[in-house]
């Protein structure tokens, strides 16, 4: 393999060789910088580069490996995080001014389980300012650009973690999903991106926006790679109050390929109805339906049983959450957020304590709806986003923000919802195939996922830059 | 009756004030479009609670588990 290819080689692959001795971790590592340093300036999905310490843990993993201590499929795997999770002695600033010289003393519980499975960290990766600030011309934190066309954004808000991960600037990422940050930006770089089920994943040092819809999951090329960084993370963590006892499965011995019998609902008249979905989206989506079914699985029609109120549901708890942590902040250093982020967050005023419950309310409505229909179906199909990639020029400054606008549901429920790529549209920017499943059950969504990657192929496209 | 743009405006800046932020014409223009929106989802929410009696999700764990 030559160092291109190396870097935009499956986890999988690379991981087979470190165990096989015949790629060493600082050989991987040193591949990926010097990408980085050729690509990201085009790019521009780094924030911060860990390079020292990067090469340091490579060496380490290298000797741990040739004394025969072979820590599993990460081991030596170079990862790069989304700016919101802390990292001891590495920089962490949300991608906002305000806290762009924050250097945080302890590792959040998913960087100290990446780095226990052998990850080795390469940097942290540009986002929307704290996971919701929309690009604004006067920013002065930096936007990372779509590799399929660099004037395209990458989506968001884990921007610069679908970007590095399509560019192969890194094996593989975390990002953050509160209302489809990481669904969103897997959809329109083309990669794969899970939202795992509520408190599968710890956020103890993770920045918040809302407590009640952060879910941390992870970014990858391929959904075994993403079973395998999920893998790495998942599990109680009494440093995050609203971590889950879940049962433990093994992600990646779950993709057995078979999709016979699998029932899937398909929101029919919600996504006929959906106002701004492009036909090439529309169009990917309906054949993504149909390969489902070829391989086995049985497609119906399904109705979302109040989601009319999905939005009176979403925005008063998604703002007021985020008004509640951001609120001092607001008193006193209001002048240092970017315009783009204070844009989205000052709508949050007009909530009052009662509007909180009462959209707390119809929360519980919505779950208890949704879960009657998943036990009449295994997982739910709709498209992830209904526009691919606009121009970064189109975007800056946007009254709204491009959204799934089907992501936020899952946010609301609870449930785990994964992106993979499913086409291009005419001008050769991805589409994204969005599956959700039962709460817990992250096995049948990557079951389902790779089945259908696996057939489509998708995912062995590449964008120029990174070919 | 719908309120009056000068109305929301004046509830907004009080709404504002309580976390110590003023607003200018250019926030106002913005918000008080959402804040009628909102209204008016909020209100259709209501309706719908009408009839189901549920007690917050805030209250137990979204996803079923996790209780401590």
């Amino acid at each position: 393999m030559s160092p291109d290819e190396l870097c935009v080689a499956p986890i999988a692959t690379l991981a087979n060789a470190v165990q096989r001795g015949h790629l060493s971790p600082h050989e991987i590592v040193a591949a990926f910088l010097a990408r980085i340093e050729r690509l990201d300036g085009r790019v521009q999905s780094y924030l911060t580069l860990a390079a020292e310490q990067a090469l340091d843990a490579a060496r380490e993993a290298e000797a741990e490996i040739v004394s025969g201590h072979y820590r599993g499929p990460l081991h030596g795997i170079p990862v790069a995080l989304k700016d919101l999770f802390d990292s001891a002695g590495i920089r962490t600033t949300a991608n906002s001014p305000l806290l762009r010289d924050r250097i945080p003393t302890r590792d959040a519980t998913v960087v100290s389980r990446l780095r226990d499975a052998g990850a080795v960290l390469l940097g942290k990766l540009v986002m929307y300012e704290f996971a919701m600030g929309i690009p604004f011309p006067d920013d002065v934190m930096p936007h990372a650009r779509n590799p399929w066309n660099l004037d395209h954004i990458p989506g968001g808000s884990s921007s610069g973690s679908g970007a590095a991960v399509a560019a192969g600037l890194c094996a593989g990422s975390f990002g953050s999903d509160t209302g489809g940050s990481i669904r969103h930006p897997a959809a329109m770089s083309g990669i794969v991106g899970l939202k795992p089920t509520y408190g599968l994943v710890s956020r103890s040092g993770v920045i918040p926006l809302s407590w009640s819809f952060d879910h941390v999951g992870p970014m990858a090329r391929t959904v075994e790679d993403v079973a395998l960084l999920l893998q790495s993370v998942a599990g109680y963590d009494p440093a995050d109050p609203y971590s889950a006892r879940a049962d433990r499965v093994d992600y990646r011995t779950a993709l057995t390929g078979v999709v016979t019998g699998v029932r899937i609902g398909v929101p029919d008249e919600l996504i006929e109805a959906t106002p701004g979905l492009q036909p090439d989206v529309l169009a990917a989506f309906r054949e993504a339906v149909t390969t489902l079914r070829s391989l086995g699985a049985q497609v119906q029609p399904v109705t979302f049983e109040g989601i009319e109120h999905a939005d009176a549901i979403y925005t008063p708890i998604l703002l007021s959450e985020a008004i509640a942590f951001h609120s001092e902040w607001l008193r006193t250093r209001q002048a240092e957020y970017g315009r783009g982020f204070l844009k989205r967050l000052l709508p949050g005023l007009v909530y009052t304590g009662a509007d909180y419950v009462q959209a707390q309310r119809g929360r519980a409505m919505l779950c208890n709806a949704f879960k009657r229909l998943m036990a009449r179906v295994d997982l739910l199909a709709l498209p992830t986003v209904r526009e691919t990639a606009p121009t970064l020029a189109s975007h800056i400054g946007a009254k709204n923000p491009p959204r799934g606008p089907f992501n936020g549901f899952f946010n609301i429920t609870g449930q785990p919802a994964i992106s993979v790529p499913c086409g291009f549209d005419r001008h050769g920017l991805p589409i994204g195939l969005m599956l959700a499943g039962r709460a817990f059950d992250e096995a049948t969504v990557l079951r389902v996922a790779h089945a259908y990657e696996r057939a489509v192929e998708w995912h062995t496209h590449q964008p120029a830059i990174a070919a | 009756m719908s309120e009056s743009e000068e109305s929301i405006r004046r509830e907004l800046e009080v709404l504002a004030a309580r976390h110590s932020v003023t607003l200018d014409d250019r926030d106002l223009a913005i918000l008080v479009p959402f804040y009628r929106h909102s209204r008016a989802a909020l209100a259709a929410l209501a309706q719908a609670l009408e009839s189901h009696d549920e007690p917050a999700v805030i209250f137990r764990h979204v996803a079923g588990k996790g209780e401590q």
